[in-house]
């Protein structure tokens, strides 16, 4: 009866598939919806490629997938991946849909998977990939993942204990994933960086006491939040040792060099920000453990060119106006968004575009998120003015006043479109508008306005 | 005066650190102790005016448990005296109670220092907007929760909810008011979301007139959120 169900749920997906892609729609959800509800054991029973990596975490797995898949292609690889899919169990569904052929044999080399956090209950016990590369564990929208607690117990039950773990030696959270089972366990880290901190700089710290008697953490090398190489002062307990490790990383570094087993390799640097270098170095053990070689996996990732287009900056005179996306719900995201705004060169304006649109239309959004969030980066001279903007903008004020942010330098805009013709442009060398994925369709419409409203002036 | 926060190494889920954040800057001359685990509680040996408590994950929960067990009569006494005011935020309600029942039907016996229990429904996550009474004010806020709390003694309620749910989608009895002691399963920035309820703590704590700080900004956010709460057909979740 199973086999019935999984051919008629495979033809039909496949079917579907075929089917969304000649009528140009988007086919990365639909025929593996469909395939589950005909066949529920589908991702149980379809047949999956010889080589199966999944990538889960807070932040980052999306380059981590990208990066693996695009190293295994450009290596001969044939991949099936749910890059611009879903990545819960219906996109899942899907990717494994188009790795197999009509007769049901896989005809792909490799699948590589993102894998949202928590739907990992429902995929990881029956996709049961070889390999699962987990980016970090931080605090996330508490709507859907809770806290990190949460998310790891949800790692950490559902994953089979036959799949090699890659784990971030320097996130204390998801370092511990696969202890109770005993899981194979690989570590990446990273020694030392030039821009490493001495004290905990933001808000949130998760994981600052010791698991085994609650001494507080010390570490001796802090990058941001609970990242970084912590041990305990009391009882001796300490961050895995990393079997892949840059042992240092300068600010104007173009190579990262990382030792394996006492061999050190050289791979370009893809970004030099501190959160996408942990994305390289985990997609490098991750590659390295599916035996690919160093060689290999260098040239390859040297022909990916840089990550930094997520920012789109357009000048006009002597004014850039840049946006950055800031995943709204999200303090670690956001944080990180605002201490690169602070440390880029000028005067700036920082517009706010964060509030969630679907909340806005039918519900009111809760903004508790936002007190975890380090919107103190932005009480700096550098930032003459930060516009609040959507119908959050009254909370928002109040959280930068509490942030010691000037009355004077606050604006707020309950209409996101009032803002580019109010802000302040004079004296200004950038415009930042951070904006949500939810927002990204306002922030363009603002931000060409106030392109227009600069470009009326020269 | 002197504020002590509990843990907040592990009690600092969901934005609940914003009550102290706010706390501090309306009384800039009190003494705010931050207790790590691995202190002593300051309440335990001196007199403090008041104890918070904010959100912790589940896991967090019993470990907080265990190592307030010793204390739980001198909690119980200060509660009792009405001398000390306490507000508890979030989960941390539950901790406060008789027990917790876990997913798998096991129980872990709590403070038990007001007459609640909760029950844990992990994976099912429950979120809603909160309005409704406290004596003359209004209140307002989220819950975002694995777990619901069952009271037996109804008059204890803090707050009568219109909107949304209370301590379990069957009451509208939101939170437990024992004298002094707040408890509310209302998570996140409660006292910069209620400015009327942070006057009424700060003169339960002994402030003549108080004046609350961006008291001009903190009306205009509170009264353009009551109305947005109110806004027929909003959804909760
Ligand atoms: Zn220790």
């Amino acid at each position: 009866m199973s086999t019935v169900r999984l051919s008629t749920a495979r033809v039909v997906a496949k079917l579907t598939y075929y089917l969304l892609r000649l009528i140009g729609r988007n086919a990365s959800n639909l025929p593996g919806w469909i395939a589950l509800l005909i066949c529920p054991s589908y991702l149980e029973l379809i047949a999956k490629p010889p080589l199966c990596v999944a990538v889960t975490g807070t932040n980052g797995k999306t380059t981590v997938t990208n990066m693996i898949a695009d190293v295994l292609i450009d290596s001969g690889y044939s991949v099936a991946t749910n890059r611009i899919g879903s990545n819960i169990a219906s996109g899942i569904a899907s990717t494994l849909t188009t790795s197999v052929s009509w007769s049901g044999k896989p005809n792909k080399d490799a699948c590589v998977l993102e894998v949202d956090e928590r739907a990992t209950r429902l995929i990881l016990p029956f996709v049961k990939p070889g390999y699962l590369v987990v980016t970090g564990l931080f605090r996330d929208s508490l709507k859907r993942n809770a806290h990190p607690d949460y998310i790891f117990d949800v790692i950490d039950t559902y994953t089979p204990p036959t799949t090699t773990l890659i784990l971030n030696a320097d996130e204390l959270c998801s370092a511990r994933l696969g202890e109770t089972q005993g899981n194979q366990r690989v570590y990446f880290g990273i020694e030392a960086m030039e821009s490493d901190v001495d004290s905990a700089v933001d808000l949130v710290t998760d994981y600052s006491f010791c698991p085994n008697c609650m001494t507080k953490l010390e570490y001796a090398h802090l990058r941001y939040h609970h990242i970084g190489r912590a041990g305990c002062p009391a009882c001796g307990f300490s961050s895995p040792v990393p079997d892949y490790v840059i042992m240092y990383v300068g600010s104007g570094d173009e190579a990262i060099e990382v030792t394996h087993q006492g061999v050190e390799s050289s791979y370009p640097l893809i970004s030099n920000a501190t959160f996408n270098i942990y994305n390289e170095l985990a997609a490098i053990a991750a590659l390295s453990e599916m035996g690919l070689s160093q060689d290999a996996i260098a040239a390859s990732l040297g022909k990916l060119g840089t990550l930094e287009s997520r920012l789109k900056s357009t000048t006009v005179g002597s004014v850039s106006v840049i946006q950055a996306m800031s995943k709204g719900q999200s303090c670690v995201s956001a944080t990180r968004t605002l201490d690169f705004v602070r440390t880029q060169p000028g005067r700036k304006v920082v517009v706010l575009v964060m509030d969630d649109w679907y909340d806005r239309k039918k519900s009111v959004e809760y903004v508790g998120w936002i007190y975890d969030t380090d919107f103190e980066f932005l009480a700096d001279d550098s930032v003459v003015q930060v516009v609040a903007c959507g119908p959050r903008c009254y909370d928002y004020e109040l959280r930068l006043l509490l942030a010691g942010i000037e009355k004077e330098r606050i604006l707020r805009c309950e209409l996101e479109m009032e803002a580019p013709a109010q802000l302040q442009i004079d004296d200004v060398d950038s415009v930042f508008v951070l904006y949500d994925t939810s927002t990204i369709d306002v922030a363009m419409d603002m931000k060409q306005a106030l392109i227009s409203r600069l470009e009326a002036r020269k | 005066m002197r504020i002590e926060i509990m843990y907040p190494e592990v009690c600092c889920l969901y934005g609940d650190k914003a009550n102290m954040m706010y706390l501090r800057q309306c009384l800039p001359n009190a003494q705010f102790i931050e207790t790590s685990l691995t202190d002593e509680p300051t309440f335990v040996s001196s007199d403090v005016d008041l104890v918070y408590f904010g959100s912790m994950s589940e896991k967090n929960q019993e470990l907080v448990i265990d190592l307030l067990v010793p204390y739980k009569d001198r909690l119980r006494d200060l509660i009792q005296a009405e001398q000390t005011a306490f507000l508890a935020t979030g989960n941390a309600l539950e901790i406060l109670g008789q027990y917790i029942k876990r997913e798998d039907g096991t129980k872990k016996e709590a403070l038990g220092v007001v007459d609640s229990y909760a029950v844990r429904q992990t994976p099912n996550r429950f979120n809603s907007l909160v309005l409704g009474r406290f004596e003359t004010m209004t209140i307002l806020g989220y819950t975002s929760r694995f777990s619901h709390s069952y009271v037996k003694d109804s008059s204890r309620c803090m707050v009568d909810v219109e909107i949304g749910v209370g301590l379990n989608p069957d009451t509208t009895c939101e939170g437990i008011r024992q004298g002094k002691l707040f408890a509310t399963y209302l998570l996140g920035p409660l006292l910069i979301a209620n400015p009327d309820f942070t006057k009424y703590l700060l003169t339960q704590l002994g402030v003549q007139s108080p004046v609350l700080a961006f008291e001009e900004e903190i009306y205009r956010a509170y009264i353009v959120k009551l109305a947005e709460y109110r806004k027929p057909g909003i959804e909760l979740e």
